[in-house]
């Protein structure tokens, strides 16, 4: 099982999508990764559950893939910001 | 087999980190999964107690395996943890002689080390590139070194 904290830091956007795409090749080979992030945006791409964490606690989990606008609505409810698109 | 946070607490001193943290996830059905928050909100804090390296307060974390290995002692063995950040890896060393260097230090044998990362190089398809200075890859390249 891979722990990877905030494994896109720092990263342009090439590399961003080239490091997403070995999460996926990895998650083929049928290893488990946790990942964590700040970018509910990018994770959108490959995360197949969400646990949103809050105030130390946990807020909300999901299951199953999430569009990339449902994933950054929801993170902009649960963290004061609004919804910026309403679907 | 399925993964379960059980009422997980952590604090340092005073300061509350993790306050009755509660998921589960089957690991044959999600291979990837994402914890989600604003930076400060206890991910790290939560990353470090799932790869077994610190203690919960309260709550326990399970993972049902036919194994009898309490929880830390199963992630010991069968999780890597990778921290934000580059953790003071030696830039002008490769990255064996990196390896080497770290190995030295925390007394570990450098050898079944070096073994592992050269399976790993394979699995991504790196190894000719690891034989490189650390500071020439890209930054993403790193990461994949420290993978």
């Amino acid at each position: 099982m891979l722990l990877l904290d905030e494994p896109s830091n720092g990263l342009d956007i090439d590399a961003q999508k080239e490091l997403m795409t070995l999460m996926s090749k990895l998650s083929e080979l049928e290893k488990i990764i946790i990942v964590s992030s700040h970018d509910p945006e990018l994770i959108s791409t490959v995360a197949q559950s969400y646990v949103f964490l809050g105030n130390g606690r946990v807020l909300k989990q999901t299951f199953g893939q999430v569009s990339k606008e449902k994933l950054v609505n929801r993170y902009h409810q649960l963290y004061g910001l609004g919804v910026i698109n309403d679907d | 087999m399925k993964f379960t946070v059980n009422g997980l607490s952590k604090r340092y001193k005073t300061s509350h980190i993790l306050t009755n943290v509660n998921f589960d996830f089957d690991m044959s059905v999600c291979n990837i999964i994402a914890l989600i928050g604003p930076n400060g909100i206890g991910k790290t804090t939560l990353m470090r107690l799932m790869a077994g390296i610190t203690i919960p307060n309260a709550g326990d974390i399970s993972i049902d395996n036919s194994t009898n290995l309490t929880y830390e002692a199963w992630a010991r063995v069968n999780t890597i943890f990778v921290p934000a950040g580059e953790r003071g890896l030696r830039n002008k060393l490769t990255i064996y002689q990196n390896l080497e260097y770290f190995s030295a230090l925390s007394n570990q044998n450098y050898q079944e080390n070096a073994d592992h990362l050269t399976s790993l190089a394979k699995l991504f398809n790196i190894t000719n590139f690891v034989k490189n200075d650390f500071e020439k890859p890209q930054l993403v390249k790193r990461k994949r070194h420290l993978y």
